[in-house]
């Protein structure tokens, strides 16, 4: 017999001081007693307390490792100065420390002076009085001693280049030459910057390169490299005067140290988990290569100092926005020329310049460039023209530099915008030609369009009438009215013009007798020989980055005067000289990172289900084995509520002790799912991503709740075991019979009917119409359908359970003798098949989310859209793949250009911006934007989870969606996984912002969204819309590549000689893909591990509840042992019930799971790992059977004779 | 035929053994029936449990039809008390989660399935008992008396050559106690060679017969056999 309740504990005699007197008391005194069976209620509570504190703690951990790799690629960067474009290495040595520090005072002041502001409007004038006056005089008296105090004293503004290049190794014997893509750091003192550990001195021609680029190239300490830096055009590519074939400036640099992958070794300024090559140079060494001087584009604040004080104290100069202001002659008059050395003044420029110059009587111009003025031939006039000459559109016909005068000397009124004047030159060239033209005639003016089209210059042609003809003197003759550009105006013969565009040169008369235009540019150079009104000159020549190529103001000593105050009108963010908060941004990024922790809470919320149901069937299993206790307790008056408060305060103390232990436990699981993630990460998604998993640091704040939550979590499930204990009949308990009285068995049964019923029903309903989304949602929905396939089949094993065997249906075997025992107690039994249930659908279910690569990866509408790879460039390129002058000029060879004959080349634009793909753990403040052409679009592809409605006329391309009409928002296609998840942006029609490269809000608007492939992570929009929105922006800075029949060696050489010269990086988007889909596979087995932590629990459920059941039911088997079953057939009772149980279990959950397979299967990419779901059902089988093996062994060993007497 | 020879029991205890059986003595012939009386604590219980071999005596041999259920491991014991002994208990010991049938058949399933011959010897036992109509009826939903009845016919359905039945009244009142062992004795000298009842009551041992005491530990026979 089992000690009673009013037994004293085991070696001890209840004396009179150890009387139960209260509840507590009572309760304690029975813990004390069932101290084996509460400790594996505390167990189970230990394990739910610890997977929530893990879960919690992972994403702390995670959190954690985000922020410290974010600071530490920082190192002691606070803020920094961001140009596009090259500016002066002395801006930044110009910021000097006292100012920095004098701003954040007056930042402190701002600060403290308003919040006394504040205190006097919300307090008594006189007392307000009183501490903004105290506040003040102290506040002013710190401003004052700012300079000289210590505060800023740390603080320094370094200069240096940072720019995306490339380095070759040099082969060698026994080793293939090899290239790499690489972030150069050009500093001259890196040591200011604080990265630990401190970086190494480098000197002139020497390079120090992490150890990842290090192991790409092969290279070792000693050894050579060649750095090479793509030249970049000063005049945009996508404008005809832009140079769109590429060169590279190249150094051979000594390899002076290896960075380790600490620090400096890390050095990024996007927050990005996967360290990347790396190199770092003198910025003397870099500034040689780039030939362009002392230049920086970027500058760096540390110290104590932040980003508003870096742009107050920020003074840039004409000089540092790529402009001139200088002093020009004219005919016979000077001036003051402002230029750019991008040709095209960018908006920003003119609105200053205007307000600054215009005052000043400064005049705006458009010097552009005709390939020829014509006039045709009539009335027995021959055809006549005059090829490559410059046109001059201005606003007012008295410049500075001269003016434009009739043969009289008059001033020429400005032309109307459809007329054109011509200078003497031109009227004497044509008459010459025999087409003597005069004001009224028309000419034909031919020129390029004002920008590329998807990177090809095209011509086009305007019809002008003519208004005057002005005398060859003043503007006419003015040389300084064209600004300055490379391979044009510099040559001294228009025979030796290098230009960028298509030059005809056998149009241009340079051989006499027939040398005019050869006489003439030796004679006035680019001086135009014709103008026209500015709005004339904007509708030929105007583009996106601009419609000045220079202002002109009289001529004035305050030439500085004037440069300063310009300089100071122009708002560097506008033209692309910013000043980034680089700490601030890098700990948002971190923070605002995926919510690892909700996410392995939600992961983890099936492990903390299965918990709790094993902690209410231990608990209800030690009630069970003391209800005879109970039952005395509930016939000599107890009532039910008082009962079960004594019981619910028996399995407190297990759920308290239990949370403790949890959560002491929390963090080491934690770090085991850290441990497995980083390396699973490493391995399959990004290598040396390891760091961002944090080093296992978990903050005990980020615990506490998981305790709270652990603890509450398991007094719900024991209140609701004691509950229904304390409602059971004293008879019943008692005599210790099933756990649901017979009456209840119709009841329950009828219950567990409707709710089958309904659940299998609406799981049948769900999958239904599940085919009638798209793929994305339809997976979700045949979730749903699982989830609901799974409440139906458990009601229905709960329904079969509190039937039991039929009456009339008699007994025959040991297998109808078990199925009897399960029924005796079907509570407990559906406990136990619900835990393993819900666990297996876990695995099941999620398993089938883990990607494979496509079945057929060619496919247009797969997850590549057809493309075999992408390329990438360090400098985006405007080099056009298939014009035959490039294969020329590239030195390709037959084999290559035969092989890019067949080859798909798809250039791509793209803005500066964050990585939004899965692969990056940071939050991305500002994804990358892609810019298609028409090419793409028209090709389509990919498969779209949702789009807007298409307009017949766009032959079902949704791709077609692209392309801003009217003032709207621009349609954008992203990645659905980008768009809902990593941006939160929403599904198709939901609007959003992205900053431009001004920082000016632009609106955009999703017009589709894609399934996941290799486009994810970026928002793709028009490449006219791009254009629109980043106008500074030329060139291609990636390409997709369909490689066709070509073999893929041969596609590779070919695009990689292609594109040499922009540092191209290839990758096949295969290899993309499996990145992409490794992460959602990483997860996946996270869940999976977690699923089977479930299973475990389950079959911890199931050796416990043997156990339990056959200490239990220890009187029954000695009857049957009394009446003659030998221990072999024993153990067969117990075996075949728990084969009931988890088999029952794990079909149940399998077959739910099961439901939600369709979507996947169809999508054609999931992987449903059957051998994984077989070996875990077969190991939940087989220790559950051992479990039962071991319980027998006990029975076994009683005689029948003490098993009967402990049944009596 | 039961011989028990010289069988003795003593259980260990921190003084050293205590004896309850000391040389006991019982043989019966098929067909007869015993009773064993005696004050609680006597060993009647004991002593039934080694003629049940549930137990194992000290010393001293028991015999059913010349077989010596001791010889063998605990399989050959199962299987011993199986095919040739049938238990009554005090406490009825039925299987809740089984009807009255299920119950009765329960033995057949020590050693195989329930054949339907099985399963009619027990509708036949029921009926005989007078449980027919209660055949598919819980042990919940009967009384005492009715339990103890299918407790009869559960010993009773492999035809066992020794019916034991310990105090298989105890918890019964006279009159239903007086069916009890009537019942014992009648199906006993049908189905079973011999009986053997454990009990408290003078009434239950004068319709057994064969009434023995067991006084310090000795069986001694109400007429002076020994």
């Amino acid at each position: 017999m089992s000690p009673s309740v009013f037994d004293p504990p085991e070696g001890k005699e209840r004396g009179a001081g150890g009387a139960a007197r209260s509840i507590p008391a009572l309760a304690w005194s029975l813990a004390r007693q069932w101290v084996f069976q509460l400790a594996a209620l505390t167990a189970a509570c230990a394990v739910v307390a610890a997977t929530i504190a893990g879960a919690l703690g992972v994403g702390d951990a995670l959190q954690g490792g985000l922020r410290a790799l974010a600071l530490e690629r920082l190192g002691g960067i606070v803020a920094t100065v961001v140009g596009d474009d090259f500016f002066r290495a002395e801006l930044a040595r110009e910021v000097s420390r006292a100012e920095l520090a004098r701003e954040v005072f007056r930042a402190e002041l701002a600060r403290e002076v308003s919040r006394a502001e504040l205190a006097r409007e919300v307090s008594r004038a006189e007392l307000a009085r009183e501490v903004s006056r105290a506040e003040l005089a102290r506040e002013v008296s710190r401003a004052e001693l700012a300079p000289a105090s210590d505060s800023g004293a740390g603080s320094a503004v370094v200069p240096a280049l940072v720019l995306e290049v490339a380095f070759d190794a040099p082969g060698g014997p026994g080793r293939e030459p090899r290239s790499a893509r690489a972030t150069l750091l050009a500093c001259d003192d890196p040591v200011p910057l604080r990265f630990d550990p401190e970086a190494p001195a480098v000197g002139r021609d020497e390079v120090a390169l992490n150890e990842v680029l290090a192991r790409d190239l092969g290279i070792a300490v000693g050894e050579t490299v060649v750095l090479r830096i793509a030249k970049r055009s000063d005049v945009p590519a996508d404008s005809p005067l832009g140079r769109r074939t590429m060169e590279s400036l190249g150094r051979r640099l000594r390899v002076t140290a290896l960075l380790p992958p600490r620090g400096l070794g890390r050095f990024s300024l996007r927050p990005a988990q996967v360290t990347a090559g790396m190199a770092l140079v003198s910025l003397a060494t870099a500034q040689e290569v780039l030939r362009r001087g002392d230049v920086a584009n970027a500058a760096f604040a540390i110290g104590d100092v932040n980003a508003d004080a870096l742009r107050r104290a920020l003074h840039p100069t004409l000089e540092d926005f790529g402009l001139r202001l200088e002093d020009v002659a004219g005919g016979d008059t000077e001036a003051l020329r402002l230029s750019s050395r991008r040709l095209l003044l960018p908006a920003e420029i003119d609105r200053a310049a205007a307000e600054v110059l215009g005052p000043l009587g400064g005049k705006r111009t458009l010097a552009f460039l005709v390939n020829e003025i014509s006039v045709t031939a009539s009335e027995g006039r021959p055809a006549a023209a005059i090829p490559y000459s410059t046109v001059l559109a201005l606003g007012d016909t008295s410049l500075p530099v001269g003016g434009l005068v009739d043969d009289q000397g008059l001033t020429l009124p400005l032309p109307d915008d459809e007329g054109i004047v011509i200078d003497q030159w031109m009227a004497d060239d044509f008459a010459a030609q025999g087409h003597p033209v005069a004001p009224g005639d028309v000419v034909d003016v031919r020129l390029f369009r004002s920008e590329t089209l998807h990177g090809r210059v095209e011509e086009e042609s305007h019809r002008l009438r003519i208004t005057a003809v002005a005398r060859m003197e003043g503007a006419a003759v003015a040389r300084n009215l064209v600004p300055e550009v490379e391979g044009i105006t510099d040559e001294k013969s228009i025979a030796d013009w290098d230009p960028p565009f298509p030059f005809d040169r056998s149009t241009v008369r340079t051989v006499p007798p027939h040398d005019e235009d050869d006489r003439y540019w030796k004679a006035h150079g680019a001086t135009p020989k014709a103008f026209v009104s500015l709005a004339c000159g904007e509708r030929l020549a105007g583009s996106r980055f601009g419609a000045t190529t220079a202002w002109f103001v009289p001529a004035s000593d305050r030439r500085a005067e004037i440069a300063a105050a310009l300089a100071a009108a122009i708002v560097p963010e506008r033209v692309g000289l910013r000043v980034e908060a680089s700490r601030a941004d890098a700990l948002a990024a971190a923070r605002g990172s995926t919510p690892f922790g909700s996410l392995f809470l939600a992961l983890s919320s099936f492990v903390v289900v299965a918990g709790l149901l094993l902690e209410w069937l231990l608990f209800a299993l030690l009630v069970a084995a003391r209800r005879r206790d109970i039952g005395v307790l509930a016939a000599i008056g107890w009532p039910a509520p008082r009962i079960g408060r004594l019981l619910v305060l028996v399995g407190a103390l297990a759920a308290a002790l239990g949370g403790i232990v949890g959560t002491a436990v929390g963090p080491a699981w934690a770090r085991l799912l850290l441990g497995a993630l980083s390396s699973s990460w490493n391995a399959s998604v990004a290598a040396g991503s390891s760091s961002a998993f944090g080093d296992g640091a978990i903050r005990w704040a980020s615990l506490w709740p998981g305790a709270v939550a652990g603890f509450l979590l398991s007094m719900a499930a024991i209140a609701s075991a004691a509950r229904s204990a304390a409602r059971q009949h004293p008879l019943a308990l008692l005599r210790g019979g099933g756990d649901l009285a017979g009456a209840d068995r119709p009841r329950a049964g009828r219950r567990a009917l409707v709710v089958a019923i309904l659940a299998l029903v609406g799981a049948l309903a769900v999958a239904a119409g599940a085919g009638k989304f798209e793929a994305q949602a339809a997976v979700g929905m045949f979730f749903l359908s699982g989830i609901l396939a799974l409440v139906g089949l458990l009601a229905l094993v709960r329904l079969l359970l509190a039937r039991g065997p039929a009456r009339r249906a008699g007994l025959r075997s040991l297998v109808g003798l078990a199925w009897r025992g399960l029924a005796h107690r079907p509570s407990r039994a559906f406990s136990i098949a619900a835990i393993v249930a819900v666990a297996e659908f876990l695995i099941v279910a999620v398993s089938a989310f883990s990607l494979g690569p496509p079945a057929r990866p060619r496919e247009r509408s797969g997850p590549t859209g057809g493309w075999t790879a992408i390329a990438t460039f360090a400098a985006p390129t405007s080099v056009d793949p298939t014009d035959p002058l490039v294969a020329a000029d590239l030195g390709l060879s037959d084999a290559a250009r035969q092989t890019l004959a067949g080859v798909t080349l798809e250039p791509i634009r793209a803005s500066a911006g964050d990585d939004a793909s899965c692969t990056n753990l940071y939050a991305p403040a500002r994804p990358i934007v892609l810019g298609v052409g028409p090419g793409f679009v028209g090709r389509g592809g990919f498969r779209f989870t949702g789009h807007a409605p298409l307009p017949v006329s766009t032959d079902a391309n949704p791709w077609q969606l692209l392309g801003r009409r009217g003032d709207g928002p621009i349609p954008a296609i992203l990645d659905d996984a980008t768009a809902r998840w990593a941006l939160k942006l929403g599904g198709v029609g939901a609007r959003f912002t992205l900053p431009d490269d001004e920082g000016t809000p632009v609106p955009y608007e999703i017009v589709g969204l894609l399934e996941p492939g290799i486009l994810q992570g970026w928002v793709i929009v028009a490449e006219t819309d791009f254009q629109a929105v980043f106008p500074s922006r030329s060139g291609a800075a990636m390409a997709l590549v369909d490689g066709g029949e070509e073999p893929p060696g041969d596609v590779d050489r070919a695009v990689r000689r292609l594109w040499v010269d922009a540092g191209v990086t290839l990758q096949p988007t295969l290899e993309r893909l499996r990145s992409l889909s490794a992460v959602q596979n990483t997860f996946l087995a996270a869940f999976q591990a977690l699923g089977t932590l479930g299973l475990l629990l389950g079959t911890a459920g199931v050796a416990a509840a043997q156990v339990q059941g056959v200490l239990e039911r220890i009187g029954t088997f000695g009857l049957l042992g009394a009446i003659g079953f030998p221990p072999g057939r024993l153990r067969a009772i117990v075996l075949l019930e728990t084969c009931f149980m988890v088999g029952l279990g794990l079909a149940a959950g399998a077959l739910a799971g099961a439901a939600t397979l369709p979507a996947h299967v169809a999508g054609g990419r999931a992987e449903v790992p059957i051998v994984w779901i077989a070996a875990t059902c077969g190991l939940t089988l087989l220790v559950a059977l051992l479990a039962g093996l071991v319980a027998t062994r006990a029975v076994a060993r009683l005689s029948p004779r003490d098993a009967l007497a402990a049944r009596g | 035929m039961l011989d028990v020879d010289q069988v003795t029991k003593a259980y260990p205890s921190p003084t050293g053994p205590v004896p309850v059986l000391r040389s006991i003595d019982l043989r019966l012939a098929p067909g007869e029936r015993a009773t064993v009386m005696g004050p609680s604590g006597s060993g009647k219980s004991t002593l039934l449990s080694i003629l049940g071999a549930l137990d194992e005596p000290t010393s001293g041999l028991v015999r059913l039809d010349g077989v010596d259920p001791f010889a063998g491991g605990p399989a050959e014991r199962a299987s011993f008390r199986n095919r040739r002994i049938g238990f009554v208990f005090q406490e009825h010991h039925l299987l809740d989660g089984c009807t009255a049938l299920d119950n009765v058949v329960l033995p057949a399933l020590a050693s195989g399935a329930v054949t339907g011959a099985v399963e009619d010897r027990a509708r036949r036992l029921l009926a005989r008992v007078g449980l027919a109509a209660r055949e598919r009826h819980f042990p919940g939903e009967l009384s005492g008396g009715e339990r103890q009845r299918v407790a009869v016919a559960r010993a009773l359905i492999l035809e066992p050559r020794l019916l034991l039945a310990d105090e298989p009244t105890g918890q019964l009142d006279a009159h239903a106690a007086g069916a009890i062992a009537d019942l014992l004795v009648e199906l006993a000298a049908e189905v079973a060679g011999m009986l053997v009842v454990v009990t408290h009551a003078d009434s239950i041992a004068a319709r057994v017969g064969g009434i023995h005491h067991l006084v310090d530990g000795r069986l001694v026979a109400a007429g002076g056999r020994g």
